[in-house]
């Protein structure tokens, strides 16, 4: 199989949450970096062998150091004074143990450290680690501890500084098809964000190495087919041991995670939607907005919901389209609708087919106002934030002309978006009008060659037809061949 | 190095009558046929797995117990060493059955025959590059 998994097996936070403190460390180090890592460059020093004639030291000019001790190890490799890193959390966190990158351009590590675990002023742990190269996992599982002290007590040659890059709080662990029992991927998108969908991951692992687990919330996993990236997930819920050594893990992507937490009510007056979205992740995912969309604004109210809810809000307002696969981002974009690229038969499974939606005959959709006044009796009165506003309510109808005497009625109402107001309405009875006239769903089984969803495609019918349009949905099963149900919301033609 | 052994054990009174290979070329649940016609191959791996007949007639019973209780023991898988183009061929394989015949039986010994039984690889011994 050439899926690969890489699970992020660390205690989610707990970078943000590190407050670093150093002794012994050189005046260059920037020990704050260390929970987000450095690249330190082979630099020419006084030390043993460090300042060599082939030119493939750098001098120090300004660059980033995390951490770079102040003494030199002596001839027996030891500290006269230890260098100590002491790491103070807010909350507790619970790790299989913790990785240190001492340096990745030269083959300098320490080789005796020290780490103890503590609960407030109770230590729950101490043990000595000897690491046999430049990056190496202290595996010890240690519960609920909001402190580590971390002594580097030896360096691997004689006279060198205590070097370290980075500090993990848990460890990396890649999974291939040996380990990996079997890998679902369900990736979606709404083409005018009518909703929000959560692509999800649900894989199995067979652990060969017989370490034990604990799989917590929002640890992220990266899936890959090959070497390209089809998504960012994160452990959902409690993952099910089934065997020894055996676990089914479900995952949920950004979109999920968002959809956890809430998002308090606010009125907003020609706010940028960019900005926006970026309150409403409160840097929870970084974004990748369409440079088409930076200067879009809503106005409206978001009530009381969750932040997956006020998201899909806002891209709904702007049209835009909103998905995180085959990124580490949550990426907003139009959707295309040109030059659509080829999927040739030769990638189509048989036994696809086309759906067709019953005629939409009308779409309405409900705008809104908000006016910060008390008001007066009968009028509809809401307070966000402490203000005061009347909400006053208007509606846009699109009529399809095309509808024929023997249509049934299927008008499409849009009544619960409160950032579609007067200004806008039309753009989105519009855009919601041309989605429902997308009657046509091609339903096919494809080879993927880097297809996502969104992307804008011609696929071949069984009946020697061309359907376009963009993917909706994706639902890969990773394997040597990756192969996806798709589904396509087709233009007419 | 022995034609077969089993987790490195030899049996050397144990006579292998029949030994048959057979080779299964594995496809993943993506394998299938596109429109133009093409199969497209999923291919996980080849399999190579094994059929023996033993003749133990030449074993001491101790021995011949020994090999049963092993190919029979509820483990996962085995190390086997068997023929293989002109050497041998090691992979790990499991056993789900197998059966002998009771040709005779006192009080003081059981003696047992036509031993023979599967062994399925338990994964491709060559994969796609």
């Amino acid at each position: 199989m050439s899926a690969k998994l890489i699970y992020k097996d660390i205690a989610v936070g707990a970078d943000t949450d590190a407050a670093v403190m150093a002794t012994g460390a050189g005046s260059k180090s920037d020990v704050s970096k260390l929970p987000f890592g450095v690249v330190h460059p082979d630099f020419a020093t006084l030390e043993l062998n460090k300042w060599g004639g082939s030119g493939s030291k750098k001098i120090y000019n300004g660059q980033e150091i995390a951490l770079v001790s102040t003494a030199m190890s002596g001839s027996d490799c030891t500290f006269a004074t230890p260098p100590s890193l002491t790491i103070n959390f807010d909350s507790n966190y619970t790790t299989l143990g913790i990785s240190f990158r001492f340096s990745t351009n030269s083959v300098d590590y320490a080789s005796s450290i020290t780490l103890a675990w503590y609960q407030g002023a109770t230590q729950l742990d101490q043990k000595t680690f000897y690491p046999d190269g430049s990056s190496y996992f202290c595996e010890n599982t240690v519960t609920a501890f909001n402190k580590l002290v971390m002594t580097i007590n030896s360096t691997n040659l004689p006279g060198r500084y205590a070097r370290l890059e980075q500090i993990l709080f848990g460890v990396i662990r890649e999974f291939d098809g040996r380990e990996i029992g079997s890998v679902g991927i369900l990736q979606e998108v709404n083409l005018i964000s009518a909703e929000l969908s959560i692509n999800t991951l649900d894989w199995k692992l067979k652990s060969k190495t017989g370490v034990d687990f604990i799989f917590q919330l929002k640890q992220p996993v990266l899936a890959y087919n090959n070497s390209r990236l089809i998504g960012v997930f994160y452990i959902d819920d409690k993952a099910k041991r089934t065997a020894e050594n055996s676990y089914e893990i479900p995952c949920c992507d950004a979109i999920g995670v968002l959809d956890g937490d809430d998002f308090s009510a606010a009125v907003y007056s020609d706010k940028n939607a960019a900005a926006l979205m970026a309150e409403i992740v409160n840097g929870a995912f970084e974004l990748d907005i369409d440079s088409s969309l930076s200067s879009a604004t809503v106005s409206g109210l978001i009530s009381d919901c969750t932040r997956r809810e006020a998201f899909q809000q806002v891209a709904f307002a702007i049209g835009a389209v909103v998905d995180t696969s085959g990124s580490e981002k949550i990426r907003v974009y139009l959707a295309a609708s040109s030059a659509p690229a080829t999927i040739p038969a030769s990638r189509v499974y048989v036994g696809g087919s086309v759906e067709q939606d019953s005629v939409v005959t009308a779409v309405v959709v409900t705008y809104h106002s908000y006016t910060a006044e008390s008001g007066s009796s009968g009028d509809d009165v809401i307070t966000v934030g402490g203000v005061t506003y009347v909400h006053t309510t208007g509606t846009v109808r699109v009529d399809n002309p095309n509808v024929t005497a023997t249509d049934k009625p299927n008008v499409k109402p849009v009544a619960d978006c409160m950032l579609v107001n007067a200004s806008n309405a039309a753009d989105v009875a519009a855009r919601v009008y041309a989605y429902y006239q997308r009657r046509n769903t091609v339903s096919s089984r494809i080879v993927v060659d880097g297809e996502a969803p969104g992307d804008y495609v011609s696929i071949p019918t069984a009946w020697g037809t061309t359907m376009t349009g963009n993917i909706e949905s994706m639902k890969l099963k990773l394997s040597n061949v990756t192969a996806a149900d798709v589904t396509i919301k087709a233009v007419n033609t | 190095m022995a034609l077969f052994s089993i987790d490195g054990n030899t049996y050397p009174g144990v006579l292998v009558t029949s030994c048959k290979r057979n080779f299964q070329v594995l496809d993943g649940d993506n394998a299938g046929r596109v429109m133009t016609g093409a199969m497209v191959r999923d291919l996980i791996g080849t399999f190579y797995n094994y059929s023996m007949e033993l003749d133990a007639s030449e074993a001491s019973l101790a021995e011949y117990d020994s090999l049963y209780e092993l190919i029979s023991a509820p483990q996962e898988s085995h190390v086997l060493v068997v023929p293989y183009a002109q050497g041998t061929l090691t992979f790990d394989a499991y056993v789900t059955t197998g059966s002998d015949e009771l040709i005779d039986a006192t009080c003081a010994r059981n003696k047992w025959s036509g031993l023979s039984f599967n062994f399925i690889a338990m994964a491709p011994q060559r994969t796609p590059s």
